[in-house]
C-alpha cells in the first residue's frame, strides 16, 4: 500500500470548495431538524450534570479553574476560517458540548446554547477562567497558535476521553474542509454516524450497584509543594517531548508499564522539591485518574473518570527508583482490580441519590460541597498524574499531524500538576505550574535523562 | 538547537537560558526557533469589574451620606431628611451600578429595580408622616410600566424566552401584591391598584394562553431535584 503524504492526498480546488459549500448545507439542514435519536438540539432541550460534574460549578473560582487542555499540532498553519467551520460540524455532531450550564432551584443543568461558538487566537497564558458571557455561554474555547489547534474544556462538560473524541472530530473536519483525502475508518465521530442517547448518558448512574458495597478506607492527607505564586495567575507549561519507544523500553526494563514508572520519577521529584525538615512519616500522594470507559463499557462523552491514589511516606526518598517502582506498582494494581473500581463508583452516585441531599437548595449545596472539597478534597493529594494513553487516528489523517499534547491546570493548593499523552513515536509529558519555583520538572526530566532518555524541552516561558 | 549541560536536555526557547535551571544554554546549531506559544503576557489583563471611577464616585457616596447624616442630627429639626439623601444616593447606585456590575438578564434586573425604587419611595412616604401616595400612585404605576416593558422584552427576545418566562411569572405574582395593600386599607385611592392587579391578571393568561407547555418545561427542569 502506497504511503500516505501530505503532499498527494491533497484535492482540487472544485472538490474543496464543493465540500465546504456541503459542509455548510449539513450545518443548516441539522440545525432545522433533530438529531437522529435524541432532539438535544433542540431549543427546550436540557439534561443533568453528570455525577462528578457537579463537582465543578461549586468550586470553581480564578485560582481553581478545573479545566483542561488538549492540543492537536498540525504539519500546516491553521487556518482560522476552516477551523470555524470545522466547529459548526462538530457541535452538531456533538451536542452535549453545545450546552450553557443554568441553576436550577436545587440542581444545575445544560440546556441548548443558542449561540454560535468562536474561535480565537491563542493569546497570553494557557487554562485560564473561562468567563462564560464573553465565551458566549460555552463551557469550551478553541483557539489557534500557528499550526496548533488548542481545545480548552471546563471539567463539569466534559474529562479527558470525551474531550479527545471532540477534538479527533474537529480535526477531522478541519482536514476534510482543507480538502484533504481523508477517512475516518471507523475512529472519528461524525455526522455520518449519528449521536446516540449513549453518548451523553451519565455512566456513573448506568453502572451504579448499591449490592456491592464495600466501606472505603479514609484515604491520609498527602504533602503539598509550596512556592511564590506566579503574577497574574499566570500557568507556565513545561513539557518534555520524548520518543515513545525509548520511553517505553525503560519502563519495561524495569517490569512496569509506562504510568508506574513514571509515577515513581514523579515522587523523586516532589521528594526532591520538598524542605528536608518535612515529617517524615507524612506521605507525598499522587492522584491518578482511571478513565473507567476501560473497565466499563461505555461511549459517553461526559464525565466517567475517577482518582486514585498512590503514596510513599517522606522517609522511604532515598529508596532506589526501581523499589519506588515496585511500591507504586502494587499499589495501583491493586486499586486498578475490578471488584475495588466498583464500590469506588457508589458513594458518588449514592450522595446525589440521597433524598435529604436532593431537596438542599442548590445554593447551599453549593457552599457544601465547596467547604467540603476545601476540607478534604484537595488535602488528599500532592499532584495528579493524567496519563491520556495513545492518541489512535486513521492512517490517512497521520501525515498532517505532528503532535497531541494534554495539559491539566492547577490550583492554589495544588501548583504543579503533570500529564502525558502519546501519538505516534511522540511522548509528550507537560507540567503545568503556578509557582516560580521549578524543582519539581528540573528533577523528573533530569532522572529521565539520566536513564539515557533524549528529551527534548519546550515551555510558554522563557 | 540549544542544549542546557547541567540538565543534559535539548530545550526549545528564543532565550538563552535553560526553562528548567536557569543556567546558561549551549547554541549547537543555527537558531531556526519558532516559538510554539504566545508570550505570556499577550493576552488582556483581567478586567477588575471596581473600576478607579467607580471607587471614587463610591467614596464620593459615602462622605455625601455621611455629611448629610451629621448636618442632619447637629441641626435636628425633627424631620429625617437626610434619609432621603442617603437613599437617593443608594438608589442611583442600584439604577446605574447593577446594570453595569452584574450580568443579569434583562427582565429581572427590571424587576430588581423596580422593587428597589419602589422600597424607597415607601420609605420617603413614611419618613413624611405617610400621606399614602407611595402605595397609592406610585407602586402601582411603576408596576404596570415595568410590567408592560417586560411583556414586550418576552415577545422582542423570542429566542431568549427560556430566561424571559420565569421573570414574566415573577412579575404576575408580584402585581397581585396591591391586594394585600387594599385589603389591610392602606390605600384610598383605588384605581391604580385594580389597574395593577388587572396588569398581572393579563400577564398570567397571556403565559396560559401563549407559553403554557414552555413554562411547564421550564417549570420542571429549574424545579428538578
Amino acid at each position: 500500500m502506497q504511503p500516505f503524504t501530505a503532499k498527494t492526498c491533497t484535492l482540487p480546488v472544485e472538490r474543496i470548495l464543493f465540500r465546504r459549500w456541503l459542509g455548510k448545507v449539513k450545518y443548516n439542514k441539522r440545525m432545522n431538524e433533530n438529531q437522529g435519536g435524541i432532539a438535544i438540539n433542540r431549543e427546550d432541550n436540557w439534561f443533568q450534570l453528570d455525577t462528578a460534574a457537579n463537582l465543578y460549578p461549586a468550586i470553581v473560582s480564578y485560582r481553581q479553574v478545573s479545566i483542561f487542555r488538549l492540543c492537536c499540532t498540525l504539519t500546516e498553519t491553521i487556518d482560522p476560517e476552516i477551523l470555524q467551520s470545522a466547529l459548526y460540524l462538530t457541535l452538531q455532531r456533538h451536542p452535549s458540548f453545545n450546552v450553557r450550564l443554568k441553576r436550577g432551584a436545587f440542581w444545575n443543568y445544560f440546556e441548548n446554547n443558542t449561540n454560535v461558538a468562536k474561535v480565537t487566537e491563542e493569546t497570553g497564558s494557557p487554562c485560564q477562567l473561562i468567563e462564560l458571557k464573553q465565551n458566549d455561554d460555552f463551557l469550551f474555547r478553541v483557539t489557534w497558535f500557528r499550526n496548533r489547534i488548542n481545545l480548552e474544556i471546563f471539567h463539569a462538560l466534559s474529562d479527558g476521553g470525551g474531550g479527545l473524541e471532540f477534538l479527533k472530530t474537529l480535526v477531522y473536519y478541519y482536514l476534510n474542509l482543507q480538502g484533504k483525502c481523508i477517512s475516518t475508518d471507523g475512529m472519528i465521530r461524525t455526522l455520518e454516524t449519528k449521536a446516540d442517547s449513549e453518548e451523553i448518558e451519565n455512566s456513573f448512574f448506568r453502572y451504579y450497584n448499591p449490592a456491592v458495597n464495600k466501606p472505603q478506607p479514609p484515604e491520609e492527607k498527602a504533602l503539598h509543594i509550596q512556592g511564590k505564586a506566579l503574577p497574574m495567575n499566570h500557568l507556565r507549561i513545561v513539557q518534555g517531548i520524548i520518543p515513545v519507544d525509548q520511553a517505553l523500553a525503560l519502563a519495561r526494563s524495569e517490569q512496569a508499564s509506562l504510568t508506574e514508572y513514571l509515577t515513581a520519577v514523579l515522587f523523586k521529584s516532589f521528594f526532591a522539591a520538598l524542605p528536608a525538615d518535612t515529617d517524615p512519616t507524612a506521605m507525598v500522594k499522587i492522584s491518578i485518574p482511571v478513565n473507567l470507559r476501560n473497565h466499563f463499557p461505555s461511549r459517553t462523552m461526559r464525565n466517567f473518570s475517577f482518582y486514585v491514589y498512590t503514596g510513599i511516606r517522606f522517609q522511604d526518598r532515598e529508596l532506589p527508583l526501581d523499589q519506588l517502582i515496585q511500591q507504586v506498582q502494587s499499589q495501583l494494581r491493586e486499586m486498578a482490580r475490578p471488584e475495588n473500581l466498583q464500590p469506588r463508583i457508589n458513594p458518588d452516585v449514592s450522595y446525589t441519590q440521597n433524598a435529604a441531599m436532593r431537596i438542599v437548595p442548590l445554593e447551599a449545596k453549593n457552599k457544601l460541597i465547596k467547604q467540603v472539597h476545601r476540607l478534604v478534597g484537595e488535602d488528599l493529594f500532592t499532584c495528579s498524574l493524567s496519563n491520556l494513553g495513545a492518541v489512535q487516528l486513521p492512517e490517512s489523517m497521520l501525515p498532517f499531524i505532528s503532535q497531541f499534547d494534554f495539559t491539566l491546570s492547577s490550583s492554589e493548593r495544588i501548583p504543579t500538576n503533570c500529564s502525558m499523552c502519546s501519538y505516534q513515536n511522540t511522548l509528550v509529558i507537560t507540567f503545568v505550574s503556578n509557582i516560580e519555583e521549578r524543582t519539581v520538572e528540573r528533577t523528573f526530566f533530569r532522572i529521565l535523562a539520566e536513564q539515557g532518555l533524549e528529551i527534548k524541552i519546550d515551555s510558554n516561558e522563557n | 538547537m540549544k542544549t542546557c549541560e547541567a540538565c543534559r536536555l535539548t530545550v526549545q526557547t528564543a532565550g538563552k537560558t535553560c526553562v528548567l535551571c536557569g543556567g546558561p544554554l549551549k547554541i549547537q546549531l543555527p537558531d531556526d526557533f519558532v516559538p510554539r506559544y504566545p508570550a505570556m503576557d499577550s493576552g488582556k489583563k483581567p478586567k477588575t469589574k471596581f473600576t478607579l471611577l467607580a471607587r471614587i464616585f463610591l467614596f464620593l457616596s459615602i462622605i455625601a451620606g455621611s455629611i448629610s447624616l451629621l448636618i442632619n442630627v447637629l441641626v435636628w429639626q425633627g424631620f429625617a431628611w437626610s434619609l432621603i439623601v442617603v437613599g437617593g444616593i443608594t438608589i442611583a447606585w442600584v439604577l446605574i451600578g447593577v446594570p453595569l456590575m452584574e450580568n443579569m438578564n434583562l427582565n429581572l434586573m427590571l424587576i430588581f429595580q423596580m422593587i428597589c425604587v419602589q422600597i424607597f419611595i415607601v420609605l420617603i412616604d413614611m419618613n413624611l408622616g405617610f400621606p399614602g401616595w407611595s402605595l397609592e400612585y406610585v407602586y402601582p404605576l411603576l408596576y404596570i410600566a415595568i410590567a408592560i416593558v417586560v411583556a414586550i422584552f418576552t415577545i422582542i427576545y423570542r429566542m431568549a424566552w427560556r430566561d424571559f418566562l420565569v421573570t414574566v411569572m415573577i412579575m404576575a405574582l408580584y402585581g397581585l401584591t396591591p391586594l394585600i395593600f387594599i385589603s389591610a386599607g392602606w390605600v384610598k385611592v383605588l384605581w391604580p391598584s385594580y389597574a395593577a392587579i388587572l396588569a398581572a391578571i393579563f400577564l398570567s393568561f397571556g403565559i396560559a394562553i401563549f407559553a403554557r407547555d414552555k413554562f411547564g418545561k421550564e417549570f420542571n427542569k429549574r424545579m428538578k431535584f
